[in-house]
């Protein structure tokens, strides 16, 4: 068996405010296999996006151990951390964060050549992604004159543009309408798997969350 | 003779008001007067602190912070990044101090930010000019000058991280390579021949409006507010919005104020539960309706 691309061990965090301290995850064990795509469920306030942010390594302030791909992550220093975000990670927000003054060609290649792709290479895999969701014909429209479904379409080919061993997506389709929130999130799931990564999806939606591989449900700072 | 003398005087009397109107513009120090919300800080070292948010200095530590950054998201050629850094140029628009701390001496600043990298290199699209909205903070560095903590500088910094070299447009190897200049300092000379994409200056159409909304970014939680960040033309209205509420409330009756304080709860949570761009123009739209109705005493409850 391979090793887990994630694993964390007795994660924590508090958040302090005056004399008010509040547990907002109370040691939760995980671990996702390679190619796994899991559905992290929770009430909003539940610290689904917590959990994401801390395994994203986007944050700090957490205790307890953060394995990505097999290295200790949780005591990085800067420099170690935004490698492992580069290198090993794909993030899909519930709002896109696209850069508003370039393509959705541009946005796409960007992160490639940030981590040293050729950029004839990084073009063609950007074009790729798009047309796979359906973007070909919009390869050189800004955001803003994308639609909300468009939008996320090219936040997911993003996300994926670098083959990360795992994507973390935070309520990826909240933003969208119900129908296209469907189809934006089958695309997304069909996309992960073709590219066979992993993913942790934080999720209210148990529909969603049944077209995942496992579920997991975060309940008063605990895993279940 | 007589007449003269009336012209002369009337021109010294001129050259003295000019004079005094110089002084004091030149003693204002910089202006805050686009903000429209939050409380100005008046501690005595406000002054200071809102020179320091346009100072030369802190554009100097910003432009040194967006390469390092960009060269630690790139994961290397930090040297060439440093040097490279010497030849590019910072401007900001509308710098504003948000707020100061009078204890640390540090200073919430926010403007909309511009870099321009100089010939011979660019990014991702032949782009050689960069922009966002950035907040920052400038704080003393324990009496070792200043520190400055940089913040939603993304949509820089991310291209910045792809960096290089580019030619002057004649016939060249189809290559672009993705090295940043080793010499900076050679570049506005000798551009390398090794690579061939011609920077496509961006037009003034381009150039983003530079509009922020109302409230500090940094700080943003809900739907709404993330939608309003990251979208100028709702910024725009918020920023019109909040002109208007506080133009109100400063000459509201008290049973004005009143109305205008709880319509103001709903409209924040319906704006929140808005699915997209559109719901959000529109909510703020009919929200200075609604201001304008209890102003003028038109406004009705919904049912």
């Amino acid at each position: 068996m391979s090793e887990p691309v994630l694993i964390t061990n007795n994660l924590r965090r508090r958040f302090t405010q005056g004399e008010v301290t509040i547990e907002v995850l109370r040691g939760v064990d995980l671990g996702i296999q390679p190619g796994e795509i899991v559905a992290l469920l929770g009430p909003s306030g539940s610290g689904k996006s917590t959990l994401l942010q801390a395994v994203g390594l986007l944050e700090g302030g957490f205790e307890g151990s953060i394995r990505l791909a097999g290295e200790e992550a949780g005591s990085l220093d800067d420099d170690g951390r935004t490698r492992i975000r580069r290198d090993l990670l794909g993030f899909v927000y519930q709002f896109h964060h696209l850069l508003p003054e370039f393509s959705a060609l541009e946005n796409v290649i960007l992160p490639q050549l940030v981590r040293g792709a050729e950029p004839d290479a990084a073009r063609e895999r950007a074009k790729q992604l798009l047309g796979t969701l359906g973007l070909s014909e919009r390869l050189e429209h800004r955001p803003s004159k994308l639609s909300g479904g468009e939008q996320q379409r090219v936040a997911v080919a993003r996300a994926l543009a670098n083959k990360p061993p795992l994507v973390l997506a935070d309520e990826p389709t909240g933003n969208l309408d119900e129908q296209t929130a469907d189809t934006v999130f089958a695309e997304f799931l069909n996309l992960v798997r073709g590219e066979g990564s992993a993913a942790l999806v934080a999720t209210h939606n148990e529909r969603l969350a049944a077209r995942m591989d496992r579920v997991v449900r975060l309940h008063e700072g605990r895993l279940q | 003779m007589r007449r003269l003398s009336w012209t002369t005087i009337g021109l010294i009397a001129a050259l003295v008001l000019l004079v005094i109107l110089v002084a004091y513009l030149a003693t204002r120090g910089n202006s805050d007067q686009d903000k429209l919300t939050n409380p100005r800080v008046t501690t005595e070292g406000a002054s200071t602190n809102d020179k320091s948010c346009a100072s030369n200095g802190t554009y100097e530590l910003i432009k040194r912070e967006l390469f390092r950054r960009a060269a630690q998201l790139r994961g290397s050629d930090q040297g060439a990044y440093d040097k490279l850094a010497a030849y590019a140029v910072v401007r900001m628009e509308n710098p504003v101090m948000e707020s100061a701390d009078s204890s640390t001496g540090a200073a919430n600043c926010s403007g909309s930010l511009s870099l321009d990298l100089p010939p011979g290199v660019a990014v991702v699209g032949g782009r050689r000019t960069l922009m966002a909205d950035v907040d920052y903070t400038i704080q003393p560095a324990n009496g070792n000058g200043n520190v400055v903590l940089l913040r939603n500088a993304d949509a820089i910094i991310a291209p910045l991280a792809t960096l290089a070299r580019t030619a002057e447009p004649v016939a060249q190897v189809n290559e672009v390579t993705n090295e940043v200049a080793p010499e900076a300092s050679q570049q506005r000379t000798a551009p390398s021949a090794r690579s061939v994409e011609v920077p496509a200056i961006p037009s003034p159409s381009q150039k983003p409006a530079g509009t922020r909304p109302s409230f500090d970014c940094a700080n943003a939680r809900t739907r709404g507010e993330t939608e309003v960040c990251s979208d100028a033309g709702l910024a725009t209205l918020d920023r019109n919005m909040a002109a208007q509420y506080n133009r109100s409330v400063s000459t509201a009756s008290p049973e004005q104020r009143e109305l205008l304080e709880q319509t103001r709860d709903r409209f924040l949570r319906y704006r929140d539960r808005c699915p997209n761009r559109q719901c959000i123009g529109d909510a703020y739209v009919g929200r200075m309706r609604e201001i304008r109705d209890i102003m003028e005493g038109r406004w009705q409850s919904p049912r």
